[in-house]
């Protein structure tokens, strides 16, 4: 199970407590009329899906209730970060790594 | 290749079965190809036996960064079915079945399929109604799928529990005969030597690195751990990994990659006759011929490539379990383990052409590729053979998260298996 | 073995859900004439009521049931000035008390949380099984489950047969 430190909590808490919410610092276009249905599908559907570092919302739902951010290693599963919702990513961009976590291993 | 044939088994059984052959060759990395398949799963190593097989094209190779097998090929629970609520998923899933059928003598290899019927249990109103509406779309498309009650629910199951007064009373099930299972390795085994025969490299522990691209935006070749390696196409096939190696070609996908779990009983006496599911309750058990309780359910929450997963997923669905089979809760469990599946937005699978010149993708089969296998490879081998979708596959575009064209059978069905 | 833990339903209380933003709260404290507790997990009691906070702006607050206008007055007379949601959801929950020696090891055999942190007066919300709970620990060896009611057979069937385990040694 994973053990998941809550930001407002202040606490390492078990998984079971916990929701994941998909990838991070995904903002909705503040006009989707004004979106091409290309760009309209990459807010919707594209996601990095990150062989390394991942910023990914979670909510802790069985707890204080808030929704929170997570920087994880999506291979190891270990949490480098959880920060408030609005702060940024802590390293690396929005969009993740460019080069995702080499092949082998 | 020798074949197999009674005659060779009962040689083979009488003489301790002393001179086995390698059933396909660990072939050599050449420096070109016609066509690269990077995935030795059954959907890759399928879709390179039916391009020799219907299309002549033996100038192929399929590189796989593990063993052949060793992706969610060797990791399923290998509940095959095909009744699917949509008309294009009726069609794909249900003429996978059909080459299920036949699809022992064709490889000359026994891949076990065994039509012993999926039964997916209704525990309430709107179970009912909904498996109802399935199975009347069904039957519009040709797909065998009936209703049962309760009581001739339990005439084909008995363990199952069909008091009303229970927790999650059985008010029913669909039944699909043709359903049932298959041994997921001897899918990959068979096609793999099927294919060897006709010509085809497996390449394994061979990592993938890159696609490679030309100045007009064609795919030139791979990037590879043994060096770079050209070929005309390149048909990616490679489940939980595809995103990775999508990306490299700058095509970035509606993809994500969880953790799917499954585990297995002690080997028991024949106790269980179909495949059951129970979505709303959320588990589904069959028993392999060895005698172990084959179980799962959906995914981990979160994305990962990690192939492990996490306890609670697995508590919870012993829970299920226990709740509709009370007769198995003293049962031990020997072991568990996960693969890493690749979902869609709306759970149908992505078969077809992408937006490079040369370069085709079949991924997105999450939780329930396994039964897809011979039908997804041999549109596959087609789609790549023509550079044009066979009709089976035309509507299962990349494009149709652009268009809207959703097929979405995640908001259909929305259990995993 | 001698196992003397008690599993028992505590009478009838009054209960509030209270949520309001950070900048309300003294206005808050002021009316209900205490302080709102300021960090998570931290219980604050005056006279007969408590107040728990379990996020950053909700607490939960409780008295007996005829005490309950102590609560709702005073804050509906400053809601003007301090706009909040003051919800009464006594009859949502039925708290279970659960007390001996052996109270921290019978709770965890449901609930994923590291009970030995948390500290005697504190109180976080949870889960016990699948059930989302508040869960306080009133003493060393005492604790309270706050639990929606129509999850309280379940909960307590889970308490008894645990407690049947331990008695019985396993
Ligand atoms: C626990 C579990 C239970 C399941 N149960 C069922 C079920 O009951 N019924 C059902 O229909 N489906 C089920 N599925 C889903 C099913 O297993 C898959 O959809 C199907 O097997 C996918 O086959 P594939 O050939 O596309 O992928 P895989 O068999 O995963 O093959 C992909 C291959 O690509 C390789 N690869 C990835 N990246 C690279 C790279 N960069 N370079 C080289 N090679 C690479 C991998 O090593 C892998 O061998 C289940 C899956 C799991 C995990
Ligand atoms: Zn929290």
């Amino acid at each position: 199970m994973l053990l998941i430190h809550c930001p407002y909590c202040k606490e390492k808490l078990p998984e079971l407590e916990f929701e994941y919410a998909g990838q991070a610092h995904i903002a909705r276009p503040l006009n989707p009329a004004e979106q091409s249905d290309a760009e309209w599908r990459d807010y919707l559907f594209i996601r990095s899906n990150v062989r390394g570092d991942h910023a990914e919302q979670w909510r802790h739902t069985h707890g204080c209730g808030r929704y929170f951010n997570a920087l994880r290693n999506t291979v190891s599963d270990k949490f480098i970060a959880t920060y408030e919702i609005e702060q940024p990513r802590p390293t690396g961009s929005e969009e993740g790594e460019k080069s995702n976590e080499q092949l082998e291993s | 290749m020798s074949k197999f044939s009674a005659v060779s088994l009962l040689k083979g059984a009488l003489t301790g079965y002393k001179n086995v052959e390698p059933q396909w060759p660990d072939a050599e990395l050449k420096s070109e190809y016609d066509v690269i398949i990077v995935g030795a799963g059954g959907h890759g190593l399928g879709a390179a036996y039916y391009l020799a097989k219907e299309h002549g094209i033996t100038n192929v190779a399929v590189i796989d960064k593990g063993w052949l097998g060793g992706g969610n090929t060797g990791r399923n629970t290998t509940i095959i079915r095909s009744n699917y609520l949509y008309d294009e998923s009726a069609r794909l899933y249900d003429h996978a079945v059909d080459l299920w059928d036949g699809l022992s003598q064709d490889l000359n290899y026994n891949v076990m399929f065994s039509q012993r019927g999926v039964m997916m249990l209704a525990h309430n109103v709107h179970d009912v109604q909904s498996f109802k509406r399935h199975i009347h779309a069904n039957r519009l498309n040709g797909v065998d799928n009936v209703w049962l009650t309760p009581e001739q629910a339990k005439e084909k199951c008995p363990p199952l529990n069909i008091s009303p007064s229970a927790r999650y009373p059985v008010m029913g099930a669909a039944f699909q005969q043709r359903g049932g299972t298959a041994r997921h390795d001897a899918v990959a085994w068979g096609y793999a030597r099927a294919a060897a025969a006709r010509g085809v490299d497996i390449i394994q522990n061979c990592p993938v690195l890159s696609i490679e691209r030309g100045p007009e935006g064609a795919v030139t070749g791979l990037q590879t751990a043994r060096g770079f390696v050209k070929a005309k196409k390149i048909a990616v096939s490679a489940a939980g990994g595809t995103s990775v190696v999508m990306d490299t070609a700058g095509v970035r996908l509606p993809l994500e990659s969880y953790p799917l779990q499954a585990l297995v009983s002690e080997p028991v006496k024949p106790i269980f006759p179909q495949v059951v599911m129970s979505n709303t309750v959320h588990a589904y058990i069959s028993q392999s011929d060895k005698g172990e309780l084959v179980i799962g359910s959906g995914t981990d929450q979160y994305v990962s490539y990690s192939q492990r997963g996490g306890l609670p997923l697995i508590e919870h669905t012993l829970a299920a379990i226990c709740e509709v089979f009370p007769i198995f809760r003293r049962i031990r469990m020997l072991r568990k383990w996960g693969g890493v599946v690749d979902v869609t937005p709306d759970r149908s699978p992505i078969l077809g052409k992408t937006p490079v010149q040369g370069l085709y993708l079949n991924c997105g089969w999450g939780t329930g590729g396994f039964k897809a296998t011979p039908g997804s490879a041999h549109v596959f081998a087609h789609t790549i053979a023509q550079d044009e979708p066979h009709p089976i596959n035309a509507p299962f575009t990349l494009e149709r998260f652009e268009t809207g064209r959703l097929i979405d059978e995640a908001a259909a069905a929305a259990v995993a298996h | 073995m001698a196992f003397n833990t008690i599993v028992e339903t505590l009478p009838a209380m009054g209960r509030f859900s209270l949520r309001c933003k950070r900048e309300n709260t003294v206005a808050m404290s002021k009316a209900l004439g205490f302080e709102l507790p300021s960090t998570i997990s931290e219980l604050v009691r005056s006279g007969n009521v408590t107040a728990l906070k379990l996020g950053p702006d909700e607490w939960m607050l409780t008295c007996p049931m005829d005490e309950r206008a102590k609560i709702k007055e005073p804050l509906a007379a400053v809601y003007a000035d301090a706009v909040h949601s003051l919800t009464e959801v006594s009859s949502r929950e039925v708290s279970i008390r659960v007390s001996g020696p052996e109270a921290e090891e019978l709770l965890s055999t449901s609930c994923p949380r590291n009970l030995r942190e948390l500290t005697v007066g504190c109180g976080v919300r949870t889960v016990f099984d699948s059930v989302q709970v508040i869960l306080t620990r009133e003493e060393q060896n005492q604790f309270r489950l706050d639990v929606w009611r129509s999850f309280v057979p379940h909960v307590m069937g889970l308490l008894s047969v645990a407690t049947k385990e331990f008695e019985c040694g396993l």
